[in-house]
This record gives C-alpha cells, structure tokens and sequence, in this order.
C-alpha cells in the first residue's frame, strides 16, 4: 500500500486531527465563501450607527449613563448651581432618546465598528485576507526554501556555498527590520505586497531543513541505484529525492501558514500590512486601543476570538500532520 | 546446576506473540548459544531477562537467577543486579558506548554504582580491566572518547564495562556481527579466555551458525518465537532433528565447498589498470589491476575499509577514479556514452532497505530505467515486461503493485536484482548483495545469482566479506586490504595455498 494513504489512514485514527481539520476546513470554506463574494460582500456598507453594540450584550444604553452621570455630578456640587445644568440636561434626554433610537434600529449581531460596518462582515473578510497571505505566503517560501535546499543539498560545493551565503544574508538582518526594509521598497500596499514581503523574507528555515534532508538522501543507496539505471539528476533531486523528503515539506509548508497568518496581523497592525481598502484581523486590531478606552470591546474580540480558533486549530492540525507522516512511524 | 533457567517465557507486543513458550538452562561456567534468523525471538528473549524490554511488552513465564524469579523482582533489586548478577554486550559497539563520556568513566560508572570504590580504588580496577580486555596502552585509552576507538576496541571496552563487577552470566547479543572476521576472532577468543578465567556462564546470541559450534557447548534453535530443538552442539549439528535446523545447516555456506565451473576460454571483458580513488587526499583505492572474463565470476574480498566498494562504484561509474583505466570490451569505459556504459554494466547494492526507493511501486521501480533508456514501446509493454522480470527472480505479478515496506529484506533484494536485469546487463556487480540477510535467504538468492548467470552468461563483480559466500560463486578472488590488491589467483589456489599473509590470516579468522 501507497505511504500517503498510509499516512492518511494515520491521520483519520487521530481525534485531534481530525477535529483540528474540521474547523481549518471550516475557515477555508469561509474564507472561500468571502473570496466569491457569497457572504462579506458588503463589509463596507454602513449598516448601523457608530459603535453600535452586539445585540446580545447588555451594554449600558446612552440615557442610563447620562442618568448616572447626572447622579453623579448632583452628588459632588455642593449646592452650588450649575449655570448651564439645566439645558445641559434637557441636550442629553433628547441625544439620548435620538440615539436609543437609532441604535435599536441599527443593531448588528456582533457590534458595528468606528463607521457603523458590521464587526462580523469584517472578521469574515480578514478572515479570507488571513487565509490568503498565509497560504500564498507560505506556498512562496515553501517553494523557495524548497528549490534552495534542494540544489544546495544535493549539488554541494560552490552552489551549497551560494544558497548558504545567501541563507546567512536574510537571517544575519533581524527579521522585523528586514521585513519592514522590504515593506518600505515595495512601496504599494496590498496582499500582493505583503505575500511578497513574507514570502520573499521567510524561506531560510525551510530551506535549512530541506538542504539537510537532500544531504543525507543525495548519498542513500536508492539515489546511487537510480544513477546507476541512467536517471539524470534533475530526475534524482525531484522524482526520487523530493517524494522521500516531502514530509518535512508539507509539514513546514503548514507551520508556515500560521506563521504568516500571525506575522500579517503583526505587519498589519503596524500598519505596513494591507491598505485602509480592504481588512484583516491586524487592521481590526489596530483600531482597538482607542476603542478600549471607551469600553467597545466586540472589534478586538471579533479579531482575536477568529485569530486565536484559526491560529490554535491550524497549529493542533500541523502536530497531527507531521505525526501522520513520520516516517519512524513507517 | 544451572545459573539461569527459563522456563515457559511468552512475550507479546501488542498483537504480534514474538516470544511463546520458550524455556532453556544455562549451567554455570557454560555458554549456551541462542541461535535463530531475524524475527526468530532471540534477542527479545535476551532482553526479557534483564528487564529491558519496552513497557508495551507483555511477559509471562519464569526467569530464575540464582534461585529468584527475575519477571516477579521490582525494578531496584532488578537495577542491583544489572552489571553486577548479570550484564550484557550489545551488538553495535559505537551505538552502545556514550559519545560524550570517555571510556574510561563509563567503565567506571558500574563499579562506582555496586563496588562503592573510592576514586583511586576505580581508576586501578579500570585499568586491570582494559588490560585484561587486551587494549594496547591501556592508560592512553582511558581519556578517549568512543569516536577514537576502531570497532574491535570499542567492543573490547564494552566487555571490559560488561564483566567490570564481575557477574555470574554474561549475556552477549550478536557481540561480533558488526566486527571485521579477523576482529571478531579476537574478540570470541577474548570472551573464552575471561570466562575460563571468571568462571562466568555465558548467553551467546548469534545467527551465525559456525561461531556457535566454535564457542558454545549447548545450542538452543529459535524460530518466530519458538524453540524448534536444543541439545549439546555436537549433537545437534551431528544429528539435527529438527528440519528447520537441517536447512539451516545446510544453508551456510561453507568454505570447503567446490563449485564446478566452465572451463571453457572466455574473451576479457572488462580490464582495469590502476585504477585508484583518493578522497581529499586520503587514498581509498591505489591502483587495482584486473581482468574479468565474459560469463565468469571475480570475486573480490576485503574487511571494512579496504577501498572493495570503492572500486565497484568506479567500475559502475558512480565514482569517477582519480587514476588509472578501465576498458570496456577494449573501449576506454570513461569515453563511452553514460546511459550506454550504464545499460550494460549494472549493480546490486548492499542494503535491501535503503537500494529501493519507499515511494515508488515496484512497478515504478522496474519501468523506470526501461522509461530511460526507451526499452519497451509503450507502458503495457515495460509492464508486461517488469512481470517477466519478477516471475524470473521469482516473485508473483501482483507484486507490482505493492511498495517495498511490504516485502521481507530477501523479496527487496529479488526486486532490486530485477531492476538491475531490466536493462539487460552484461556486467552486474554485486556489493555485498547478499550480506544483510539471513543464511537461508542468502542461499537461495545466491542460487538464483548462478542460475541467472547460466542462463545469460552474465559477468559478476562480487563485492563481499564473507570468504565463503565468496568462494561458492566465484572462478577468480582478489583480496584487498587498506586501498591495495594484496593476492589475485583462481579460487581453489587461494582457498587451498594462500600467498600473502593477510589472506592467510582471513582464512583462519573464518569460523567453521
């Protein structure tokens, strides 16, 4: 029987990995469902007034805590009149019968944002915008660290001497710095951008792992067997080599995923991820410190409730993957 | 009166029973040796005695030493009397031996664990045990590192830890099959005289038939998991009862057995002069000479390190040689075309489980160089003749469809030799291609190695240690020891007059 679909059978006798998978596929099919444009199309829309709270939390309406408030300010007065206390009064009633109104009309499930957009549309977005620079960032370093390693290991000498001089450049710069220098020459922002930067930035772990496996594989009998049928080395390196090395791929191709879901939020949040057109979680986050201060509490949490599912669900995914395939298991 | 008696010892790893039923005596000051193929149960049984078996282990039975049941005693009086009551030799000297700590400390661990000996006292009684061990200046060996040891030394530490406080039974678990044959002469000589001298039992774990008739008194026979027969050795290899130990018996190879061969002149067909190979300046092969006739048999010998699968790497190409020639049917070998040079000269390597690839079929495996070298018109075709191919080394059509996991180490070797017949070879060189694997499987692939060669007058170049795996296939021998060719002559003139003394003391290392 094929290794894969041993390996598979592996995966499918583990509970953990099979929940894990369930709720990676789930935000998958989320991010898809976005992409397509079948739900979070109209993230942007205004469809509630600023600030609005989730539905289900009981946050104090605007005319209770101009009571309290009021309360509060008779207590510490001393007798002494407020000149304007009156109208100032008769202001709050009215603004806040206006804006219990208008907040009852306009409620959202999860809260609206600064501009009155739905904060749930906008985790489903970032969700989508997570996905995508993860994958796509993740498949570009894969793919780099992948051919790096595999010529450097496999062919050695001067070409290992390139690749490794080339691995010690990009991992000698500190890796926020190096990120933001390629940030900064990139100029535009947008996911394209962003892949770039984590792709471009973030292949020398991999291709460190890989060069290592190609070393120890470019001298196994079964290399030497297919060199003595005839097979060329191109043929060697990539039909025979890489199917035997493909575990710790997949494997680092996945614990890439979330290293780059994580490392968008970070760019983003700084503000060098993608543009105001567009959201992530990173973004969602950046707007949370002033909200805080007024006690809005859903947009953060909408952020990180996705974030933290995502991050933990692919992580516990990745464990059960490379158990799957550890070859000692084989 | 006996040191150790087993009596009904059933070990089982989940599913698979590895050990049922079995139960023997080592009478004091004897040795019993423990004889059984891969998968036989012997070494699991060796294990159980000490305790050392994985916690998934289920163990039932009786293990009696010194008049207490072992499989009933709690892990410290187990702990007490490991090293002390009993203690063992592993098979693999560099993985037995701590890397980071020097000889002489982990010698010195087991007497500062039960004798409570003071520094000094410890530093003395090491050094009496290493030159007891026979290691040349024993107070230099003290401060190496295992790494600094050859193989022979490190097992020689190894015994020297093993009998440092001074046990009743010594169990040895293959102690010599990693060693060169002339070290594991030294090193069975060395394990008699310090149990003459000790006046220990000794557990002999071997599949190697001829060493048990040499060393043991008693033999037991194992076969997946059972005992097929015990008895004194004279008796057991005089008149075998068991037919399993009848076909082992038969099955080894022996040195004073005679081939008939072709007599008939052949035309040369490879020839190399010179032909030498330095890595980075160490020499690994200086200048080998020889001729190969087409449809003959050149077997060449050499322990560990002596350059013999270097020089078959360059006779396949793999290695380029730094100096020397090598003609091809008079062609120079170097010029000719490399996927030409590679569809006539083929080989068979060493290690069945690393020589295949685990992620192709078997059927990937065979179509692959007909693919590359554009043999067979389509994929039926190179299908139709991959099964050809397995029915001649005697494997079933279906498996083509199988992987390499899901075959024995002698069913990988058949398949590898199949994909070395695939292009139709008129040289195959055979690295050590039957030394992994046990005596019965040896003899039947080195039968279907002769038969093949009858029947296409193919050439071999066989690479091997074994003298007398060399000697029943091939017409020509070539000894080589540190990089040189030391004697060349016809097998009977070698095996019946051998000229240079390394020849003459591999012979007389050989077990028999």
């Amino acid at each position: 029987m094929n290794l894969w679909l041993l390996a598979w059978q592996r995966f499918l006798r583990d509970p953990v990995g099979v929940a894990s998978a369930t709720v990676v596929l789930a935000f998958v099919a989320v991010a898809l469902a976005s992409a397509f444009g079948w739900v979070a199309g109209d993230w942007a829309s205004e469809v509630a007034v600023s600030y609005a709270p989730p539905r289900f939390a009981k946050v104090q309406r605007a005319e209770e805590r101009a009571q309290e408030e009021s309360k509060a300010s008779a207590q510490s007065d001393f007798g002494i009149v407020d000149p304007i206390g009156k109208e100032l009064a008769e202001a709050r009633a009215s603004l806040s019968e206006s804006l219990k109104d208008e907040a009852r009309a306009g409620a959202v499930l999860f809260g609206a944002d600064k501009w009155g957009r739905d904060v749930l549309k906008k985790a489903v977005k970032g969700t989508e915008t997570s996905l995508v620079v993860g994958f796509a960032a993740a498949a570009l370093a894969t793919l780099l660290g992948t051919l790096f390693g595999a010529f450097a290991g496999y062919y050695g000498r001067w070409v290992d001497d390139f690749f490794n001089w080339l691995y010690s450049v990009f991992t000698s710069i500190p890796y926020l710095l190096l990120v933001l220098a390629v940030a900064a020459v990139l100029g535009q922002k947008g996911i394209v951008t962003v892949v770039l930067i984590l792709g471009l930035t973030g292949w020398t772990g991999i291709f460190r792992l890989v060069r290592a496996e190609y070393l120890k594989h470019r001298v196994r009998e079964y290399v030497l067997a297919a060199d003595s049928v005839g097979a060329s080395d191109l043929r060697r390196m990539f039909a025979h080599i890489l199917p035997n090395v493909s575990h710790v791929v997949l494997v680092q191709l996945s614990l890439h995923v979330v290293l780059f879901i994580k490392s968008e939020v970070i760019l983003s949040f700084l503000g060098f991820g993608v543009g105001v057109d567009t959201v992530s979680w990173g973004s969602m986050l950046a707007e949370a410190p002033s909200e805080l201060i007024l006690g809005m509490w859903w947009q953060i949490a909408a952020a990180t409730i996705a974030m933290a599912l995502a991050v933990t669900a692919f992580s516990l995914f990745t464990d059960a993957v490379r158990d799957a395939l550890d070859p000692r298991l084989q | 009166m006996s040191v150790l008696s087993v009596r009904d010892l059933h070990v089982a790893f989940k599913e698979t029973r590895a050990v049922r039923g079995v139960s023997f005596d080592v009478p004091e000051h004897g040795t019993v040796a423990l004889v059984g193929e891969s998968g036989s149960g012997k070494s699991v049984t060796a294990l159980s005695i000490l305790g050392l078996l994985p916690s998934n282990a289920k163990v039932s039975g009786q293990v009696r030493f010194d008049g207490k049941d072992l499989l009933q005693a709690s892990r410290r009086e187990l702990r007490a009397l490991r090293g002390a009551g009993i203690s063992m030799v592993f098979q693999e000297p560099m993985t037995s031996l701590n890397p980071v700590f020097t000889i002489g400390f982990q010698i010195g661990e087991a007497l500062r664990e039960h004798l409570a000996l003071g520094r000094r006292q410890v530093r003395a009684r090491v050094l009496e045990l290493l030159g007891e061990v026979g290691l040349a200046d024993p107070a230099a060996k003290l401060e190496r590192y295992p790494f600094q040891l050859s193989g022979g030394e490190q097992q020689r530490a190894m015994i020297a830890m093993a009998v440092a406080c001074e046990p009743k039974l010594l169990i040895a678990d293959e102690p010599t099959s990693a060693l060169d044959v002339t070290v594991q002469k030294q090193i069975l000589d060395l394990i008699a005289a310090l149990q003459a001298r000790r006046r220990m039992a000794v557990l002999f774990i071997t599949h190697d038939l001829a060493l048990v008739s040499q060393i043991a008194e008693r033999v037991v026979v194992m076969r997946q998991g059972e005992i097929r027969e015990q008895g004194p050795v004279k008796e057991v290899f005089g008149t075998p009862r068991d037919q399993y130990t009848r076909m082992l018996l038969e099955a080894r190879p022996r040195i004073d057995a005679i081939r008939t061969r072709r007599r008939e002149a052949a035309p040369v067909m490879l020839e190399a002069r010179g032909l030498a190979k330095s890595f980075d300046g160490v020499a690994a092969v200086k200048g080998a000479s020889f001729s190969l006739a087409r449809g003959r048999t050149l077997g060449l010998v050499g322990e560990s390190g002596s350059g013999k699968t270097t020089l078959g790497l360059m006779v396949t190409r793999l290695h380029a040689p730094s100096a020397g020639e090598l003609r091809f049917h008079g062609e120079d070998a170097g010029a000719m075309p490399r996927l030409a040079f590679k569809r006539r000269v083929q080989i068979v390597f060493q290690n069945p489980y690393a020589s295949l690839n685990p992620r192709f079929s078997v059927g990937a495996t065979l179509t692959e160089p007909m693919r590359l070298h554009g043999i067979g018109a389509d994929e039926g075709e190179r299908r139709a003749l991959a099964t050809a191919l397995l029915a001649k080394v005697g494997l079933p059509a279906d498996a083509l469809f199988k992987y390499p996991h899901e075959f024995s180490g002698g069913q990988r070797q058949r398949i590898a030799i199949a994909r070395a017949l695939t292009l139709g070879p008129e040289l195959l060189i055979c690295d050590e291609a039957v030394s992994a694997l046990d005596v019965s499987i040896q003899a039947q692939l080195l039968n279907l190695l002769r038969e093949l060669q009858d029947e296409t007058a193919m050439s071999y170049l066989f690479i091997s240690h074994d003298l007398a795996v060399v000697k029943s296939m091939a017409d020509e021998v070539m000894v080589m020891k540190d990089g040189e060719v030391v004697e060349m002559a016809s097998a009977e003139e070698i095996y019946a007059e051998p000229k240079h003394p390394y020849t003459r003391t591999l012979l007389a290392s050989i077990p028999r």
